[in-house]
Formats: C-alpha cells, structure tokens, sequence
C-alpha cells in the first residue's frame, strides 16, 4: 500500500478514534490528513512519469498548494463545460467525470484542510469529517479508473503550474 | 455581502431555495455565507443539514456530490465569479452541540 493510501486510511482512523464525543484534535487532523492523501497521490502519480527514480522525491517537492488549486479550478472547468454540452454517454464522458470528481475533491479538502489547521474558532463534527474523507476516497477510486488516460496526464502536468506562452 | 464581487442576494437565496426543495427530505436545510477562501478569492459556503438516515444510507461522498451538483446547478456560483465550498452536518449530532450559524 503507497504512502496515500496510508494516509487516507488514517485520517478515517482518526474521524473514528473516538467512540462518542470525538475530539476536535482528532476531526481536524482527520480532515487535513485527507487533503494530504490525495495531495500525495496527485504527486506521486505526477512523478512516477519521470524516468530517473531517484529524483522523483525532489521532483514532489516542485508542487505548491497554490499553483495545484489553479490548476484544479481550471480542470473543474474544462469538465464542467463537456459535461454541459450533454455529450453521449461512453468513454470520454466517463474520463471527464471521474476527472472532474478528483478536481472538485481536491478542491474541496483543500480548503477544508486549511479550515482545520488554521481555523481554531470552527468546530467540527465527525459527519463533516466523514463526509469529506468519503469524497476523498471517492477521488482515490476514479482517479485508479483513469490514471493511464491522457487526460489525466495533462492534469498532472497541469498541477505545476502555466506554462510560459509564446 | 463581499466586497470583491457583485452578487444577487434576493437571486442566490431563491436558488438555494429551490435546491433544498428538490433535494428534500434528505437535506433538512441549507445556509451559507460568503468569505474569502484560503487563497483570497471570494467564496460561497454552503452548510448543508442532513437527515441521519440520508448520510447513513450509502456513501456519503455519493449524497455529498447529489447535493453539490443540485445546488450548483441552481445557483450557479461560477456567474458571480464565487467559487463554492460544502459542510455537511446530520441533525443528531447538531443537537448534541447545537451552532447558530447552522440553525
């Protein structure tokens, strides 16, 4: 199992660690350790295309929070406006769902995670933390569903940042 | 109202209406609020009250993305310019701590 995969069975650890009354230490690292579940995954992903595996790990370290979000609004866009166009159903309208699913999760904890670790006037409750490693989870499985498409590997790449124009 | 964007109140809170509409029984009520998110750019926050047994029937991602979808589609935040965020809460847990903003 990859170091994501620890990560997200973690942070489902930790939303249930508590029997009752679960502590907001544990919701909030729950919720944070879900972003950086699929935030590992993303990058992994990303740099397993680059062929000197020693340099992967430095390779990670080029991916900025900022950069991965604009990068998956963007996305969320692209996706949003192929799936207006109620396109038939078949491959690529699968691809683009499940791509989109992975955008909006990334999205989504995101900015939860910042809420979790910053926010100290936010409650949480084990529903919201669930509810958001569900989605988490969910994204793990379509992006399994479409990791080899090209659409995929230009989202990756996407998650650098703009490349230079002209 | 954020001071960044120019946003139809009286317009979003019909739509929002609508999506807890259609969305019922399972989703008890909707609030949100607007605010900045974590990078600055001006945000909807959706707080979506849940029935116990809707979040417990199936996956909860799989609610989760039928009520985003639904109210998306309503409110459509993308034409103000707001990007849009969801918390989901049940009622049974909201009643063992009850929060205002949630009410």
């Amino acid at each position: 199992m990859a170091y994501a995969d620890h990560l997200l069975e973690q942070a489902r650890h930790l939303a249930n660690r508590e029997r009752r009354r679960p502590r907001q230490a544990s919701l909030r690292r729950a919720v944070s350790t879900a972003y950086y579940a699929l935030f590992h995954l993303l990058i992994s992903e990303a740099t397993l295309n680059w062929k000197r595996a020693d340099q992967r790990a430095l390779l990670a370290r080029f991916f900025e929070h900022g950069k991965m979000k604009t990068a998956s609004e963007r996305q969320r866009g692209e996706c949003n406006r192929f799936i207006n166009t109620t396109p038939s159903p078949g491959p690529e309208l699968d691809c683009v769902t499940h791509l989109h699913r992975v955008a909006v999760a990334f999205l989504d904890s995101q900015q939860q995670r910042h809420t979790a670790d910053y926010d100290n006037a936010t409650q949480w409750d084990r529903a919201e933390a669930l509810a958001l490693i569900s989605q988490v989870e969910s994204a793990f499985e379509s992006w399994r569903v479409i990791r080899d498409e090209p659409a995929a590997h230009a989202y990756l790449i996407s998650l650098l940042g703009n490349p230079k124009v002209g | 109202m954020i001071a960044s964007v120019r946003v139809n109140e009286a317009q979003i809170a019909a739509s929002v209406q609508r999506a807890q509409a259609a969305l019922a029984p399972d989703v008890v009520r909707i609030r949100y609020s607007f605010a900045d998110d974590w990078t600055g750019d001006p945000s909807i926050f959706f707080r979506v009250v849940l029935t116990d047994e809707a979040f417990h029937r199936g996956r909860p991602s799989e609610m989760a993305e039928r009520v985003s979808t639904t109210v998306r589609s309503e409110v459509d935040p993308d034409q103000f310019g707001l990007h849009s965020y969801f918390n989901y809460r049940i009622v049974s847990e909201l009643a063992e701590r009850p929060e205002p903003s949630w009410a």
